[in-house]
């Protein structure tokens, strides 16, 4: 055993083991194959060396010297065909076959031809492999091949437009880490018969590191990282490797004469080394990234936060609406976008966007069959559309393209699925950075698809949340009312009672006393005067009594399902709306015609009064805005005689009671009709206005009807909801 | 204008001047007429006098609910026709209850003059 042949065995072991690692990550990957042939080949070189400063015979050192160069011409050619299979470089088969017959012949050349390989140097390491002229035309070779790489990895990256796309990141990973491994030939100069220790095969596995890393994980980071870990690597195993050597050297001479196991220390030195490299290349490479990718940091560590806190967001539209603005802001992005799954309409819809600068125009929904959807649920992985043609089987080749077509002109960089349960719930569209377009790295998109998930539940979270509090904020409102509504209605009934009473008594009294047998037209026209106004109280009273009673109607009716009349609470529902709209004193339209048209004789319905009231009034509600909205925009422009119309028209379909409300208000943008029955989509300024009951929670009563709500609108034309109810309950849920 | 019809009408409602007012109309249309604000009373002079009709607020703030007095009125004099005045809304319930014990007729607050006395004319006459 040799001092001088450590560094040489652990780089072959090390060499080895990378080789059998890179082949069994992806046996059936032909670039993982040649690689790690590639690697095969440099290990027998290492391994050769090893041999060879190791054995005392000289034709041992020659048979050792032949066995290095097996692996040595064989390292340009595997590296050659590595760098067109990592270009995707198809039409050069020529080429590489020529090469790899060269190879052949100069492996056949070491043992045939003595003007090759012609013997061993003996330097004070051991010995050298000593070669003839011959070995010159491997040089010219070596160089040639060599040269080819760099000139199609050169051509490849210069063909990509955008400098910063990952593909022209990784060709500039390879370029650098084949810049560094062909200092490796340096270690050709011995063998011409310099005397210097070669130790340069450890750029070779610096070089070889770098691709191997690259091809295992196969997603590039930023250059400059990878520069760092090799550097930080190099430094590392220079030490390790050196410092034995030297120490070896130094004490070589001092205790070979006390100990003739000499040799051990340096050993022990090197091993104990070799074990403590890894953390201390682990140690400083976090040291050093930390500072060189501190704004990454930063970032990550902003997202981390988020997507802690954002189960605390029990509003959904403000959970999205921080959610698309810190991702633009953190990720320093053009645009983001979040789409959610809407089950009314079974699509995924826009339901928050952000962009910085230029906006973009997205498309506001995707279908639930789109592509893009059931790539993602089939791969349950962030969709990279520079990646997506990476791993495409040949079958899903043009579908594959078309999105990703689809996907670059829309300028998305990454999309990232958002899961629950299984079921894909929504998802993130994220664009590509603003400034230098540095790719998401894999830790990126761990990151945020961590963040989708967490989303996912925050989303859920919000619109169970609000469903919940607006459903209990209706119920306690009908609560007070109940509470409330009959005492108050008692108490101002008699009032009215006791004002009509006494009304009406003079009116009677009145109407015994002969006015014209008065001759003064002073008195006349007062008594005249008084029996108008008498007249008019009592018929206001009256009006007053129609109030209470559907306020009372309202607060009486119950929850639990009875059997009752749909078009008198229609009528009713109506009354209260005005009840509560007229004390607004806004009316802009000039009168609001109401009408309820029943086709025919409308049987009771089985169903709940209050939720149904609930469900009527909101729609009526809706309506009167609209009425009110439509007819600002007519006076606005010159027209303020604008007549609007409600109506309500029942029939019966089969089993079903068909309710169609209808306006002629300012009715839905084709936006607003989509995200209608989204959670809490309100298109008024403030949410207490009306009673702030979402055509969400509607649905949600109608639904527990066993009934349906659709809608038809036409901007500027008005609105028609549809409700379809059944009359009975099916019987299958018993009484 | 006063003609005396000769029939006595009884008049409980704890509302002082929906009694007055009425009293007043219905002295006025030819009845007797006898006015209380509280139960005690208004069974008094059920007992003293014999009314022909019983006008009754249901709901009465002190001593007996209209629908007690109902009752005891019904037991005094099984014949006599009570026309029940309420101002809570019209519930089908208390209106089914009011009915079966032997109230006539059911009128919410506020009522029409009118109408009230066409609705006693037409009970009396029934006779």
């Amino acid at each position: 055993m040799n001092i001088y042949a450590i560094p040489s065995i652990l780089a072959a072991f090390l060499g080895y083991t990378a080789a059998y690692f890179i082949y069994s990550t992806n046996k059936s990957s032909k670039a993982n194959l040649v690689f790690a042939l590639d690697w095969l080949s440099a290990s027998t070189w290492f391994l050769g060396y090893a041999f060879m400063y190791s054995v005392k015979d000289e034709n041992l050192a020659l048979f050792w010297a032949k066995f290095t160069y097996i692996g040595v011409v064989f390292i340009p050619v595997f590296a050659y065909h590595f760098i067109l299979i990592f270009l995707g470089v198809k039409n050069k088969k020529a080429i590489t076959i020529i090469i790899y017959l060269a190879a052949f012949i100069f492996m056949s050349l070491i043992f045939l031809n003595k003007d090759f390989i012609s013997g061993t140097y003996k330097y004070f390491w051991g010995y050298q492999t000593k070669v003839g002229y011959l070995h010159n035309v491997f040089l010219v070779f070596f160089s040639l091949v060599f040269l080819g790489c760099f000139y199609n990895l050169f051509k490849h990256y210069f063909k990509k437009k955008n400098k910063f796309s990952i593909e022209a990141t990784r060709i500039k990973y390879i370029f650098l880490a084949y810049l560094i491994a062909c200092l490796g030939a340096l270690d050709f100069i011995p063998n011409y018969g310099y005397e210097y220790y070669p130790f340069c095969f450890l750029f070779v596995i610096v070089a070889l590191g770098i691709v191997t890393y690259a091809i295992v994980r196969y997603r590039l980071m930023n250059v400059n990282i990878a520069i760092t870990r090799a550097g930080i690597f190099t430094f590392v195993y220079t030490l390790v490797l050196v410092i034995p050597f030297i120490v070896g050297g130094v004490i070589k001479s001092h205790i070979t004469n006390t100990l003739s196991n000499w040799w051990i220390i340096p050993l022990l030195i090197g091993v104990i080394l070799a074990s403590g490299g890894p953390f201390i290349y682990m140690r400083l490479q976090k040291k050093f990234e930390s500072r060189l990718r501190a704004q990454e940091f930063k970032s990550h560590e902003a997202l981390r936060r988020l997507s802690h806190n954002m189960l605390r967001f029990t509003n959904l539209n403000v959970l999205l609406r921080l959610m698309v603005h810190y991702l633009v802001k953190v990720l320093k992005l053009r645009f983001t976008a979040i789409y959610l799954f809407d089950r009314q309409s079974e699509k995924y819809i826009l339901s928050s966007s952000w962009h910085s600068g230029e906006n973009v125009e997205l498309p506001q929904e995707f279908e639930a069959n789109n592509y893009l959807v059931g790539y993602m649920h089939l791969k349950k992985l962030p969709v990279v559309t520079e990646e997506l043609s990476l791993y495409a089987p040949t079958a899903l080749m043009p579908k594959i393209k078309k999105l990703f077509s689809d996907l670059s002109a829309l300028r998305i960089n990454t999309v990232i699925p958002s899961f629950l349960r299984n079921g894909l719930i929504g998802f993130l569209i994220l664009s590509d950075r603003r400034k230098k377009n540095i790719p998401f790295t894999q830790e990126d998109l761990n990151l945020l698809m961590v963040l989708s998930n967490e989303a996912a539940l925050a989303i859920e979270n919000a619109q169970f949340h609000q469903r919940e509090v607006s459903t209990l904020v209706e119920k306690s409102k009908r609560e007070a009312l109940a509470d409330m509504a009959p005492g108050a209605s008692h108490q101002f009934n008699n009032r009215l009672a006791s004002i009509s009473s006494s009304v009406e008594l003079l009116l009677f009294k009145m109407e015994s006393f002969n006015i014209e047998a008065h001759h003064d037209e002073r008195t006349k026209a007062l008594l005249k005067d008084a029996k108008e106004a008498l007249e008019l109280i009592d018929s206001e009273v009256y009006k007053g009594k129609e109030i209470t009673s559907a306020i009372l109607k309202r607060a009486k009716a119950k929850v639990e399902f009875q059997e009752f009349n749909l078009p008198t609470l229609i009528e009713n529902t109506y009354k209260l709306v005005m009840i509560s709209r007229s004390r607004s004193g806004l009316d802009r339209a000039k009168e609001l015609k109401f009408n309820i048209a029943c086709s025919d004789k409308i049987p009771d319905i089985f169903a709940s009064e209050a939720l149904l009231q609930d469900v009527f009034y909101n729609l009526i509600d809706n309506a009167y805005d609209a009425i009110q909205d439509k007819a600002k925009i007519m006076s606005q422009e010159g027209n303020p005689l604008f007549q609007g119309e409600i109506e309500v028209a029942l029939s019966q379909e089969d089993n079903l009671i068909v309710a169609k409300v209808r306006d002629n208000g300012i009715g839905l943008t084709k936006e607003n009709h989509r995200k209608l029955f989204t959670p809490y989509f309100t298109t008024k300024a403030t949410s207490n206005k009306g009673t702030g009951l979402g055509l969400c929670v509607i649905r949600d009563f109608i639904e527990m009807h066993k009934g349906t709500i659709s809608c038809d609108s036409e901007y500027n034309k008005g609105a028609a909801f549809t409700i379809r109810l059944p009359i009975k309950r099916e019987k299958t849920h018993g009484n | 204008m006063e003609i005396n019809t000769g029939r006595k009408v009884l008049l409980i409602d704890d509302e002082e001047t929906l009694l007055k007012n009425i009293g007043d109309f219905l002295k006025v249309s030819g009845y007797s007429v006898f006015t209380s604000s509280n139960s005690t009373d208004g069974l008094e002079l059920l007992k003293n006098h014999s009314p022909d009709l019983l006008l009754l607020d249901l709901h009465l703030k002190e001593g007996l609910t209209g629908m007690q007095v109902l009752r005891a009125a019904k037991m005094f004099k099984p014949g006599l026709k009570v026309i029940i005045l309420s101002g809570f809304g019209e519930e089908e319930d208390t209106k089914n209850s009011c009915i079966s014990l032997g109230a006539s007729a059911f009128l919410g607050k506020p009522t029409s003059l009118r109408s009230l006395s066409e609705t006693i004319k037409n009970l009396l006459e029934e006779k």
